[in-house]
Order: structure tokens, then C-alpha cells, then sequence
């Protein structure tokens, strides 16, 4: 293998694909990148064997051939290189690295022992804009449970029609729900629960895509942007109806401004019991109080404008859990639909975007 | 064909010496006893080649009577008793008249006297029951016993004998735990020349302070504690410092050293759950009681006693010691468990005040060591920093925090490393809480988006019925739904492996039968929930885990009494590595 490949390119798709890359693994080979120079392209793959990542990247490619090399010693090298271009090249299982008056030797591995990367057949595949895909990722992916015992809920579910999808992830302390509202030409319905692991690795692409080609068959998924390529399984069914426990009949509205709810709920909480992480929301007429009281620690108030105009009540939840939700909600107010103070709470952002419907449910902490 | 013979004096001398002097050791503490109960002031001990060559006791006590220090070495003389009515009121160490005689019987002795009423001392000598000499002779009121050559004639005894430095530590350690109940009496030891002990008199606090170490000894919480006739004071040691063995575990009754099994299970049990149930806390005790009601006369070397009321004092040491070891009511314990916090974590947190106190020192150390046991002194402050600010803040410290094989916590600590056993430390914290709960601390309730149906076995079933008042107590939100079906709505909150409903299962299936106790449901559902090893913790998340468990009140072992943290000092792995 012999090709010219442009830094700056292989310096971010490096860095990207090495995230894939697991920490700790029992199979050497896993902690290496292989690099296959193929037509024009150098391709980079790095797997756990749940999910794979591909980049190709347009080079000059004077050589055909594949090496898989040591992931974080060649990350180091390129990340520490500077100019214009870079060459790679194999002698052996060995990889030469030039680069200006830089030159480095280091012994790879025979790309045939690294594990193959899936061929995901083609079933049905549509697009997405990568921005918005994005943002609806960090809207479900906070309440996916780590339950493994009950892997359904390990993941994010996406529910595909025809008329757009609907992304619910629950940990069964709170659940989160986008409805997308896009028409998919020819889609089948179909639900899919996808591995937080793979979401979160295509969120962390960056630079200037665009379009995101998403591709479902069997029990994988592949998303495809520009020349980077993702490949995971799917996570097995059923996930359960969670149709059946979003509260329908919740009258009692407060509206808060959502930057000024975080702040307060960071404060107060400081002071709530580490296990619990309770905060009591006291509301009363256009006033919402928040109540930290932990013994052996000592108490907080404080207190916010709100909209509410029902009777009084006090309602303790995980600040975690309030905190997570706030992160996900846009525009300036948030609005808790709520009934009693042993029910589910709705929480909707105050304005609901064009493109979708957002809205989450979280359980309360009780105090008996 | 074997004859009937009757034994010679001699020999029988020999065979009941036997019973008390079986080595070195038990000379000294037989010639000690006589010159305490002689009311001295300052005892010094000679011995050479540990013993075997020679024990020589200086006293300025009493001394005994010209006329009457030949009678003295005689079998069964004594001035402490008169009669067999007496052994109830001795006040006395010794009573049964045979210490003098016994070692008499085993070696070359020699007695030197002389009494305040006395115009000269004498002395006598003998070689085994043979008196070889007598004369006056010139010493300040006491006595001078000196033991030549013991078992000269018994040279099958003198085979068993240990080295002469086991020896000599053996003649340490005694001399070092009779001197605890004598702290007013000064006391040295000699050895071959060298001095081994030296304590001058004192109060009690100072003598037990020397004979413990400066660094045990500040980890000892006082004990004191009376009911009825019956009184117990002295020191135990904090949990955070305990041993593999009873070694430093002394009980005196009535000032004499004694080895019980009452007063030892009595400070077992008190300890339960605090420290790990294979490790043994420091203990100094000093029972009182009158002398009616304990019979010290069970065993020749009057090592053992018997109390006439075995239950009330085992009641009173573990009342004591509860108090005292950690308990409730002890205040300098929770200081001490902030300040080791405070030591492992940087400050600024929870509002704890930023103050710059580097280098302050308490003494803690736990962790096993398969060598010896080393004292370690105890980390000393992190300097401030905060935790909870900004980012770059939180992963600074993030850095100190590293989970190995998603089981095990190590945190670098100032001057060297904590392990922290996940599992077992978030079982204490469970545990601590649903005991707080039934202490009537309300549980707080995590609703489940999903109610859980679980179906149980008839056993599991029974137990759900039985525990039907203490669940709701913990947090759990539990009704029957129909044929041993039930349906949770609510879990208490922090609970990890909820396993939708598996976790009910576990708790309510893991009975011995009848007879399950509230407390062991407690273990049973700290166990079950608790994170397991193998679960990958976030930074955040280990943080926590750790807050929460220097908030419990034991933090230093799980509610089956394993620990749940080591730590290995920064001196320690220096000494590995061959550095120091």
C-alpha cells in the first residue's frame, strides 16, 4: 500500500473513528484501525463488533493494500504531525508514516485478522438533514435505561411510517418522546430499537455534513454520512407500549422559564440527599418554590415566577431527572402538565417546533 | 509386674510445679503478682537467655520476714488466705501458696528480704527442695528473687522450651499487659543486659497510652460504663484500626489479667458489622465486680475466671463497648470519619468551609496485610479545591477517580491510595438507609412509569405477607394482585437492579424459612440492589457513591462485616518497590 492522503482530512476522520475504538478489550486486534487503500480511496475502519465505523477518504493511492495498525499510537502521530500532506505506506505488516522531514515505522498487524465489516444489504432506506438528527438524538438518548435486564429499554425505539417517526427512549423513571413529522416515501412500518452507542457516535460527527442516509435491514442499521459509515445491530423487542402511560387527563399547567428552573434546581440541589437527589416543587398562584431539605445536611429554598392558577400542591422529583429534561427543552419556557402529586408529570416545551413534537414524562420521588 | 510406689516429696514437688511453671514466663508473672500484692512501687525484672539462665525480680515492696522467709518457699504457704473461706475475698494476685514453692521445686532459688521492722535482710538458697545456704545479708526494705538455671533437673521440660528470644518476647508481653492494671508501680525489664521496658509511674491514661503506642492509642475511644454492682471501663479502638488476632486485646478483673471467653464475645458481638468479622479490635478492659460473684480459683496459672452472673456482664461489655466503639452516641467517631473525608476529598464541597489545613494528620488504617500488622499513619488533608464549579474543575478531580475492572474504586488520595469495593459499599449505604427507615425516617418513593406485576412462589409469596408493614417502610409501593401475584408501583429510590421485579424475587426469596428477621431482609435487599461488580460507574456516579458512603455511620464495612474500601499508603507501595 502507498498513498498521499491530505492531513487535515485524516486528522479529523482519525480522531472520529477512534472513538469506536474500545478502552479495554480482551481481543488485541480490536484496539487497531485497519487501513486499506482501495481505487482512489483510503478507507479506516475501527469495530467493538457491535458497532463498526467506516471513513474513506480521497487520496492519491499509488498502491493498493491493507494494514491494521495500533489505534492510539498512530491517532498520536497524526494529531502531532503538521503540513500538507501525509504518506502512508506498508512494507510487510509494517506502516511507514512520511511526513515532511518526519518519517515513522510501526508494526501493524495482517489486515485478514481484523474482524470483517459488515455488508448490510439494502431493505429500506431514507434521509434525514444530519442537524436535525442530531438534536433529536440528545432529546431521546438521556433516558435510555442501563437495566441490562431488560435490554428493550437499553435503547433509543424508532417508530417508522409513513408519516414520519416517533423516537421514545424510557428507563421507567421518566421517558422521552420526539414525533417527527416527515413523510417517508415507501417506508414500511417498522420499529427499531437502536444502541445509544451508535447514536452517540454519529453525533459526534462534525464538520459539514448534511444529509444523513439512514439504512434499516434485518436487525442492523447503518447510517451513512458523506464518506463515513456506521454500522450497528439492532437492540430486540418488544419495547413496551409506552402509549399506554402517558397521562392523558393531567388540567393543571405551570409554566416556567426554563433557564431560570435550571439554575435554581443546580442550586438548591446541591443540598438534596445523594441518593435521592429529591426537590420538592411547592406550587402555589404564579409562584413555584423549590424545597431541599436533607437531614445531617441542611435545606434550601427558592423561589420563581411561574404561571399557575390551580390549588397548591407540593410534588418531590429526582433534580437529576428535572435537570436532564431541561437540557433538551428549546425555547425559553417549559410547561409541566400535571394532576396529583403521586402521578406522572407531563413536561412539553413552552413552544413546540415546526418539524416536530417534543415531550417527556418523568415520575415523581413520593414523600410519605 | 508393677509395684504401688509412693511418691517421693520431690517428685511430686516437680509434678505440681509442673502445673504452674510450665516455662520462663510463668515464673515472672508468679514473682510479679507476689511484689505487686507486696504494695511495691518499683519492680525491675532481670532475665538472661530469656529466662532459661536466669529471672531475677527486685521489689521495694513489703518484704517478708526474717523468720518466716524459709517457710515462704514451702508448698501451699501463703500470708494472702488463712483458710478456704478466704478465696472469696481475695483482694490479692496470689492466694494458692504454691508459686514459690513451685519454682523451688525447678531450680536454683534464691530469696533476699528484708521488712521495714527488720535490722538486717537475709538470705537463703536452695537447689531444688535442698537448702545449700542461709545468712544475713544487707539490702533496703523488699525482696530479691533470682531464678538460676530453671528445670536444671528437668531436662525434658527444659527440651520443650522456644528460643531465648521467644522467650523474651513472651516475658515482654507479660510484663508489659501486668503493668497496665499497676500503672502507679514502675516497672522495668532487662534483658541479657539490654533494656526492653521501662515505664515509671503514672496515671492509668499515660500507662495504657505507653504500653499501646502513641499512634493506637488515638484511635482508642474510652469506655466507661456502670450497672449495678458491676463497673467496666478502659479503651477500645475505633473501627477504622483493628488486628488479625486477640494480641492486643487485654481484660483485667479486678486488676488481674485475665483470658475470658464471656468479656471476648461480649466485644465480638458488640463489633459485629462494624469491622469485618475476621479482624479483632483493640481492647483494654478493666472489669470490677465484687469479689463474691467472681471465682478466679479454676485454674492453677488463675488466668481464667468464672462469673456467678455470666449474662449481666457480657450485657454490660457490649453495652459499653457499643457505646464506645463507634456508636451512637460517640461524637469523636463521626469527626473522625468527616476528617478522613475530608482527607481523601478535596474540599469545597457541600459547604464544607475552604479552609487551608494541609498536612493535618489523624490516625486510620484499614486494610489486610498478609505480613504483619503495620501501622499506618493516616493520610493528611488534599488541599482545597472545588468540586463542583466549572468544568475543568470537576474532570481535574475526575482524574483521581478510576474504576478497575468496573468493580473496584481506587482513588488517589494524598500520601496513597483508597480501594473502594463498589458492591459493598453501596450495600452499607442501602442498608444504613432502610435502617434509618425503620427507625422511622420516611422512605422516599420512586413511582414506576411501569408497574411491575410479579408473580411469586408460595414461599416468596408468605414472606411478602409476613414483611407486609416493613416493605412500605423501605420505600417499597406493593399490593397483591391477585393469586400470589403482586403489583409494584413504587420502589424506593436510589435502588439499582430493579430488574423489573426480579429484585423482589431475590429479597423475598432468600429466607432460611421460618424465622427470616427484619434485619437479615435488610442485608438481603442492601445485597440485592446494591450496584454489582461489573456495572461501569461515571465519574459522577463514583463520586457519589463515595459522598454517600462516609455519610453512613459504618463506613468501613458492608453489613456482612466485609470492608468495603482498603488502603494502601503511599509508604507502603514505596517499601514494595524496594525505595525506602
Amino acid at each position: 500500500m502507498k498513498s498521499i492522503i491530505r492531513l487535515d482530512e485524516i486528522k479529523e476522520n482519525f480522531n472520529t473513528i477512534s472513538r469506536v475504538v474500545p478502552g479495554k478489550t480482551t481481543m488485541p486486534i480490536l484496539s487497531m484501525v485497519l487501513m486499506k487503500a482501495e481505487g482512489e480511496k483510503l478507507s479506516l475502519s475501527a469495530t467493538d463488533l457491535d458497532i463498526s465505523v467506516t471513513s474513506k477518504l480521497n487520496g492519491k493511492i499509488e498502491k493498493e493494500g491493507a494494514v491494521a495498525v495500533p489505534a492510539r499510537k498512530v491517532g498520536e502521530i497524526i494529531k502531532s504531525l503538521s503540513g500538507e500532506e501525509v504518506q502512508f505506506e506498508t512494507e510487510n505488516d509494517k506502516l511507514n508514516i512520511i511526513c515532511g522531514r518526519s518519517r515513522f515505522e510501526i508494526n501493524g498487524r495482517n489486515p485478514e485478522d481484523f474482524p470483517e465489516i459488515p455488508k448490510q444489504e439494502k431493505k429500506f432506506s431514507f434521509k434525514i438533514e444530519y442537524d436535525l438528527l442530531h438534536s433529536l438524538i440528545e432529546k431521546t438518548i438521556y433516558a435510555v435505561s442501563t437495566d441490562l435486564s431488560r435490554p428493550a429499554l437499553c435503547g433509543v425505539l424508532w417508530k417508522i411510517s409513513d408519516e414520519g417517526i416517533t423516537m421514545v427512549s424510557t428507563d421507567g423513571h421518566r421517558l422521552a418522546k420526539i414525533n417527527l413529522k416527515k413523510s417517508i416515501s415507501g417506508a414500511e412500518s417498522m420499529d427499531v430499537i437502536i444502541p445509544p452507542k451508535a447514536l452517540s457516535t454519529l453525533s459526534h460527527f462534525s464538520g459539514k455534513q448534511e444529509l444523513v442516509n439512514v439504512n434499516l435491514a434485518g436487525n442492523s442499521v447503518s447510517f451513512s454520512v458523506e464518506d463515513m459509515m456506521i454500522y450497528s445491530r439492532l437492540l430486540e423487542g418488544p419495547f413496551p407500549d409506552f402509549n399506554r402511560v402517558i397521562p392523558e387527563g393531567n388540567k393543571k399547567k405551570l409554566s416556567v422559564s426554563v433557564g431560570a428552573l435550571s439554575d435554581a434546581t443546580g442550586r438548591v440541589s446541591i443540598l438534596s440527599d445523594s441518593l435521592t437527589n429529591l426537590v420538592v416543587f411547592s406550587l402555589d398562584k404564579n409562584k413555584l418554590v423549590l424545597k431541599v431539605e436533607t437531614r445531617e445536611v441542611g435545606g434550601a429554598r427558592e423561589e420563581l415566577d411561574a404561571e399557575y392558577s390551580q390549588d397548591p400542591m407540593e410534588i418531590g422529583y429526582n433534580a437529576r431527572y428535572v435537570q436532564d429534561i431541561l437540557k433538551t427543552v428549546e425555547g425559553d419556557s417549559i410547561d409541566f402538565m400535571l394532576d396529583r402529586p403521586d402521578n406522572a408529570g407531563v413536561a412539553v416545551p413552552g413552544e413546540q417546533s415546526e418539524e416536530y413534537e417534543h415531550m417527556c414524562i418523568i415520575m415523581p420521588l413520593r414523600i410519605n | 509386674m508393677s509395684v504401688i510406689n509412693k511418691l517421693s516429696k520431690e517428685t511430686t514437688g516437680m509434678i505440681a510445679a509442673g502445673e504452674v511453671i510450665e516455662r520462663p514466663v510463668n515464673v515472672v508473672k508468679e514473682l510479679i503478682e507476689n511484689s505487686l500484692d507486696a504494695g511495691s512501687e518499683r519492680i525491675t525484672v532481670t532475665i538472661e537467655k530469656g529466662g532459661k539462665r536466669l529471672i531475677c525480680i527486685e521489689d521495694d515492696g513489703s518484704g517478708i520476714p526474717v523468720l518466716e522467709l524459709e517457710a515462704a518457699a514451702d508448698n501451699f504457704s501463703t500470708s494472702k488466705i488463712s483458710g478456704i473461706d478466704d478465696i472469696t475475698r481475695v483482694e490479692t494476685l496470689g492466694f494458692r501458696g504454691e508459686a514459690l514453692a513451685s519454682i523451688r521445686a525447678v531450680s536454683r532459688l534464691s530469696i533476699l528480704s528484708r521488712t521495714a521492722d527488720d535490722h538486717a535482710a537475709r538470705k537463703v538458697s536452695w537447689e531444688g527442695l535442698e537448702r545449700i545456704d542461709d545468712r544475713p545479708a544487707a539490702r533496703e526494705k523488699g525482696t530479691t528473687v533470682t531464678v538460676r538455671d530453671l528445670f536444671f533437673n528437668l531436662p525434658a521440660r527444659k527440651k520443650f522450651l522456644s528460643s531465648d528470644s521467644a522467650e523474651t518476647r513472651r516475658i515482654a508481653a507479660l510484663v508489659r499487659r501486668m503493668s497496665i492494671s499497676f500503672p502507679s508501680t514502675s516497672i522495668r525489664l532487662l534483658s541479657d543486659g539490654n533494656k526492653i521496658i521501662s515505664y515509671s509511674g503514672s496515671s492509668e491514661e499515660e500507662r495504657v497510652e505507653a504500653v499501646l503506642g502513641q499512634g493506637n492509642f488515638r484511635s482508642m475511644n474510652r469506655v466507661e460504663f456502670a450497672s449495678g454492682d458491676l463497673r467496666v471501663k478502659g479503651y477500645v479502638s475505633s473501627p477504622e484500626i483493628s488486628r488479625g488476632n486477640r494480641s492486643m486485646q487485654h481484660f483485667f478483673v479486678n486488676r488481674r489479667y485475665v483470658r475470658d471467653k464471656v468479656i471476648g464475645f461480649a466485644l465480638r458481638r458488640a463489633y459485629e458489622t462494624i469491622i469485618p468479622s475476621d479482624r479483632y479490635p483493640l481492647a483494654i478492659l478493666f472489669l470490677e465486680l465484687p469479689h463474691h460473684m467472681v471465682d478466679i480459683n479454676v485454674h492453677p496459672t488463675k488466668s481464667r475466671v468464672k462469673f456467678r452472673e455470666e449474662r449481666e456482664v457480657h450485657q454490660l461489655i457490649y453495652n459499653a463497648v457499643r457505646d464506645a466503639a463507634g456508636g451512637e452516641k460517640t461524637v469523636s467517631f463521626q469527626k473522625k470519619v468527616e476528617s478522613v473525608y475530608r482527607s481523601i476529598f478535596p474540599e469545597g464541597e457541600k459547604g464544607l468551609s475552604q479552609t487551608q489545613e494541609a498536612g493535618k494528620e489523624s490516625d486510620l488504617s484499614f486494610r489486610q496485610n498478609e505480613l504483619d500488622i503495620r501501622e499506618t499513619d493516616w493520610m493528611a488533608r488534599e488541599s482545597p479545591r472545588s468540586l463542583l464549579n466549572e468544568k475543568p474543575e470537576i474532570s481535574r478531580s475526575a482524574e483521581l477517580y478510576w474504576q478497575l475492572h468496573d468493580s473496584y474504586i481506587f482513588i488517589q488520595i494524598r500520601n496513597g491510595l483508597v480501594i473502594i469495593d463498589q458492591h459493598a459499599a453501596h450495600e452499607r449505604i442501602l442498608y444504613d438507609r432502610a435502617k434509618q427507615n425503620m427507625e422511622g425516617k420516611p422512605p422516599s418513593v420512586q413511582s414506576l412509569l411501569f408497574p411491575a406485576t410479579i408473580e411469586l412462589s408460595v414461599e416468596e409469596y408468605n414472606n411478602f405477607e409476613e414483611f407486609s408493614d416493613i416493605l412500605p417502610k423501605m420505600g417499597f409501593e406493593a399490593e397483591p394482585f391477585g393469586m400470589r401475584t403482586i403489583i409494584v408501583r413504587g420502589i424506593p429510590s436510589g435502588v439499582k437492579n430493579w430488574g423489573e421485579g426480579s429484585l423482589m424475587r431475590d429479597i423475598l426469596g432468600e429466607t432460611g424459612g421460618r424465622g427470616y428477621e427484619t434485619d437479615e431482609m435488610l442485608k438481603s435487599y442492601a445485597c440485592n440492589s446494591a450496584i454489582r461488580a461489573g456495572e461501569k460507574l461515571t465519574f459522577r456516579e463514583m463520586e457519589s457513591l463515595v459522598d454517600q458512603l462516609f455519610a453512613t455511620e459504618y463506613p468501613f464495612t458492608c453489613p456482612h462485616g466485609r470492608p468495603t474500601m482498603l488502603r494502601i499508603s503511599r509508604r507502603e507501595l514505596d517499601s514494595r518497590f524496594n525505595r525506602k
